[in-house]
Parts: C-alpha cells; sequence; structure tokens
C-alpha cells in the first residue's frame, strides 16, 4: 500500500496537475461565492463556515475527477490490477493520496478565507483543524470510490457529484455546523456530536470503499 | 376555499399512476414485439 | 454450431408463453383487486369520512399523502436488499428487483412529495420547508434518482447493475447518518412551522378507517406496479441475451 502511495505522491510531485486543479477551483469558488454576498451585511459573516465547505467540496469533487481521469489515461489501473495486490488496499492508498492532495490544497484556501472574511487568523486555524482534517477524509473516502465509479460510466464529470454529494449529507450538514459553532467560540467538547457524526461517516466509507471497491474496477 | 388544491393534490396522484401505467405498458408491448423479431431472426440464422 | 442461448430463444415453445399465462391470471387477479380497494379508498376520502373541523376539505389530502410512504420506503428496503444480495450472489433476478423498486420507489416519493408540498401550501403557507423528515426524503430522492441515472448511463448493463448495486448499498447505509444529521440540523434552528401535520388530531374513527384503506390500498397498488415493472425487466434482460447472442453469432462459428 506504501508503494502505490508513493508512486501517486511521486506522479503529483512530478506535475502538480492535480494540486493545482483543486488549489485554484477552491480559492475560485471563495471568490465567487463572496460575490454573491453583500460585504457589509452580517449575512456574510454567518454564511462564512458554509462558503468555506463548499469550496472545499466543490474544488474536492472536481479534483478527485481529474484525478482518476489523469489515471486512467495513462491506464496505472490497468497496471495496478495486474499486481497482486489486494482491491481494497488500492483503494486505501488512492483515497490516502487524495487526502494528501486535498489537504495540501487547503493549505492555500484556508489562508485565503481567513483573509476574504476577516477572520482572526491563529484562532481560526487552530479551531477548524479538526473539523477540516475529518472532514476531508470523509470526502476523500467517498470521492475516491465514487469517482471509480462514475469512470465506467458515459457521463464522467456530471456523475461524480451527483453520486457523492446526496451521500455526503451528513458530512456538509455536520462540518458546517461544527465549523460555526467553533468559528463563534465554542469549545470542541460542544461540537463532539458533529464530530462523532463525521466520524462515523468516515469510518462507514472508508469501510464500504475498501470493501466494494473490488467491484467497481472487475471488467 | 382550497378545494383547488385538494382536486390538485388528487390530480397530481391518478396522473402520475396512469402515466406511468400507461408508460409501462408500452415499453413492455414494444419490447415484447422486438423480442419476437429478435426470435424469429435468430431461428432463421440457426437453419 | 450451437449457441445455447440461441437455441433457449428459439425452441418452441419457449418458456416463456407458459410463464406468461400463468402470471397473467395472478396479475389479474391482483389488478383487480387493487382497482377495486382503491376505488373503495377513493369513495372513503370523498364521501364516508367527515370533513376535518381545524383544516376544512383540504385536510382529505392527508390521505393519500400519508399513503404515499408505506411503498416509497419499503420500495427503498427492496432495493437495499436487492443489491445486497446482487453483490453476494449475482442472480439477474436480484437486479431487476432492484431497478424495478427503485423506478416505482422513486415515483411514489415524487407524488409524496407533490402531496405534501400542496398540502402544506394552504395549510403552512408554504411550499416547503426544511423539516427532518422532508429533507430526509428530499436526499432520498436524489439518491435514487442517481441510483437510476447511473444504470443508464453506465457503458454496459451489467456494470450498471453493479455499480448502481453498490450505489443502492451505500445509500441504505448512510441513511442512518443522514438521518441523525439532518434531525440535529433543524434541531438547533427554530422550526420555520411550530406546529407539524395534524397527524395526532384523527379523533374520528372513520378517518383511522378511511386512512387504513387508503395505506392497504395504495400498498396493493405498489406491489402490482412492482410485479408488471418486473415482467418488464425480464423482458429487458432477454432481449439483451439475444442481442448478445446475435453479436456472437455469426462470429462464433466453430465455437
Amino acid at each position: 500500500m506504501i508503494a502505490i502511495l508513493w508512486k501517486d505522491l511521486r506522479i503529483e510531485l512530478r506535475t502538480r496537475e492535480t494540486l493545482s486543479s483543486l488549489l485554484l477551483l477552491g480559492l475560485l469558488t471563495l471568490l465567487i461565492l463572496s460575490f454573491a454576498f453583500d460585504p457589509a451585511s452580517e449575512l456574510r459573516q454567518a454564511a462564512a463556515p458554509g462558503v468555506l465547505w463548499v469550496a472545499v467540496i466543490f474544488a474536492s469533487v472536481l479534483g478527485m475527477n481529474r484525478s482518476l481521469l489523469h489515471e486512467r489515461e495513462q491506464d496505472c489501473l490497468h497496471g495496478l490490477l495486474l499486481a497482486p495486490v489486494d482491491r481494497g488496499t488500492i483503494y486505501l492508498a488512492k483515497t490516502t493520496g487524495n487526502f494528501v492532495f486535498m489537504a495540501a490544497a487547503q493549505v492555500f484556501v484556508v489562508p485565503a478565507f481567513i483573509i476574504f472574511f476577516n477572520l482572526p487568523v491563529g484562532e481560526t486555524l487552530v479551531r477548524l483543524l479538526p473539523i477540516l482534517a475529518l472532514g476531508l477524509i470523509g470526502l476523500a473516502a467517498i470521492g475516491t470510490l465514487f469517482a471509480a465509479v462514475s469512470l465506467r460510466t458515459r457521463a464522467r464529470e456530471v456523475m461524480l457529484p451527483l453520486l457523492m454529494l446526496p451521500l455526503a449529507t451528513p458530512l456538509v450538514i455536520a462540518s458546517v455546523e461544527a465549523s460555526a459553532a467553533l468559528l463563534a467560540g465554542q469549545p470542541l467538547a460542544a461540537v463532539g456530536h458533529w464530530l462523532n457524526l463525521i466520524g462515523a461517516f468516515d469510518v462507514v466509507f472508508l469501510v464500504v470503499g475498501w470493501l466494494t471497491f473490488e467491484y467497481v474496477v472487475e471488467e | 376555499m382550497n378545494l383547488g388544491f385538494l382536486f390538485a393534490a388528487y390530480a397530481v396522484v391518478w396522473i402520475g399512476v396512469l402515466v406511468y401505467v400507461f408508460g409501462l405498458a408500452r415499453r413492455s408491448r414494444n419490447l415484447e414485439r422486438e423480442v419476437e423479431e429478435l426470435r424469429q431472426l435468430l431461428s432463421r440464422r440457426q437453419q | 454450431m450451437s449457441d445455447p442461448v440461441l437455441a433457449r430463444h428459439t425452441e418452441s415453445p419457449s418458456p416463456d408463453p407458459a410463464d406468461a399465462t400463468q402470471g397473467n391470471t395472478a396479475e389479474t387477479v391482483l389488478g383487480v383487486t387493487t382497482g377495486a380497494l382503491v376505488l373503495a379508498a377513493m369513495y372513503a376520502v370523498f364521501v364516508y369520512v367527515p370533513t376535518d373541523s381545524f383544516q376544512g376539505p383540504v385536510q382529505r389530502i392527508f390521505y393519500i399523502h400519508m399513503a404515499m410512504w408505506l411503498p416509497t420506503f419499503s420500495a427503498f428496503a427492496l432495493v437495499a436488499i436487492a443489491s445486497l444480495m446482487y453483490l453476494w450472489r449475482r442472480g439477474p433476478g436480484w437486479d431487476r428487483l432492484g431497478r424495478s423498486s427503485a423506478e416505482i420507489g422513486l415515483l411514489f416519493c415524487t407524488l409524496g412529495l407533490a402531496t405534501g408540498s400542496i398540502w402544506a401550501r394552504p395549510i403552512w403557507g408554504t411550499w416547503w420547508t426544511w423539516d427532518p423528515r422532508l429533507t430526509l426524503t428530499l436526499v432520498l430522492w436524489m439518491i435514487y434518482a442517481t441510483y437510476l441515472l447511473l444504470r443508464t448511463l453506465s457503458a454496459t448493463p451489467e456494470q450498471g447493475a453493479v455499480l448502481s448495486a453498490i450505489l443502492g448499498l451505500s445509500g441504505v447505509i448512510d441513511l442512518y447518518l443522514i438521518n441523525r444529521a439532518v434531525y440535529w440540523w433543524r434541531g438547533i434552528h427554530p422550526a420555520v412551522i411550530a406546529n407539524r401535520e395534524g397527524g395526532s388530531g384523527l379523533a374520528d374513527p372513520r378517518m383511522q378507517v378511511t386512512l387504513v384503506i387508503c395505506l392497504v390500498s395504495f400498498f396493493l397498488l405498489f406491489v402490482w406496479l412492482l410485479v408488471l415493472r418486473m415482467r418488464t425487466a425480464r423482458l429487458q434482460d432477454i432481449l439483451e441475451e439475444c442481442r448478445e447472442a446475435l453479436a456472437r453469432g455469426p462470429r462464433a462459428a466453430r465455437v
């Protein structure tokens, strides 16, 4: 598994395509959503966590699509499948890879978010970190599985968000609500139930992905 | 009175169900026809 | 040069006409019973049951609105079971059950949401609220609509079967989490509508009877539609087999 992960990372480091896509899409979404709200209004501050997560999700969905499409073009998947590796392991490796890419993209997006919404830097970072980490794991888990699924359809770009997002409802709701509470200054304990939910979601989809990936890639 | 809504709700259900049933019947007939055509084609091939 | 599939479909009598005749009797009985019960339900709703004192005549929508949910959730339960069984056993019958249930479940879900919305407008003053139950149902609707779309857009029907089974399973597993999330979400913000449907106000026993008749008759309608749809699905599968055999035929001469 480490080998596969390493392979993904090395390819990415050389080409940086996925990373830059994720990054730019995240920033772009943030920008456009900022236009949606009147800078002076209170609504804007209240909407901040929502905006952040829309940007994160949007970028993740598209970035994920790109990376698997890229893979398909290079036909790496076939090569991988020929090797005697457990399919579930391939899934886990890919998910971890995707998670790393998304996290890397967020390193730029989150500061932009802080700047655009005029939030206190240090506190925000610290408070949001656990939610971001947990949320991204969930997005990576469900995204990797359904990106592979959507590759096997005729309308790839459309299928991925359609597949992922309704199922990711708990993740979206929990992340936004928890982020909102944390940004408002509440302690981590207060959002424990949301964190549990996201955690449960992560575990559930990592397991589902691990078990069903082989069915997705079979010929 | 809100009778308009009452009528609308039941109309929606009835129309929905009937459209589906007729659609299904049509699909079924088309399929049966196609299967029959293909069967004939296949049996001719075999001869 | 005999392709077993070709042989099966060109032998006469082919197995299907026999099935069809028997199936037809049971189906007809079911259909007639369903029709009778649904008519009885309509009578109950419009003639038998008294008008609600609070909501007026519009309240009668309640009976048919509630009757939409039993089929919806039964259908989705069937999809879940069919998905699991298909991934486990790969029987084509499970696949047929999956797509038939999903289609009909989606129909009833749509009708449920529509009737609910039409009822809500005069009673609550709004077409939609983010009530936990409504939100949950809407998400569910999306998942199963995507299930059907996935089948349509898959490269091959076999793949469509597998992929949608995965989605079907994921959907049902996710259900609990979606439920929790949505209820907690609406718990935090004040409810738009202070007092939800007058479901508690079924004072008159005639109302209860009417409700039961509606629930039973529309559930039977669901079963009947499912049976019909399964038959069409079987036809689709046969057609697919024949087509494949045809495509193989000319080239598989000496195999």
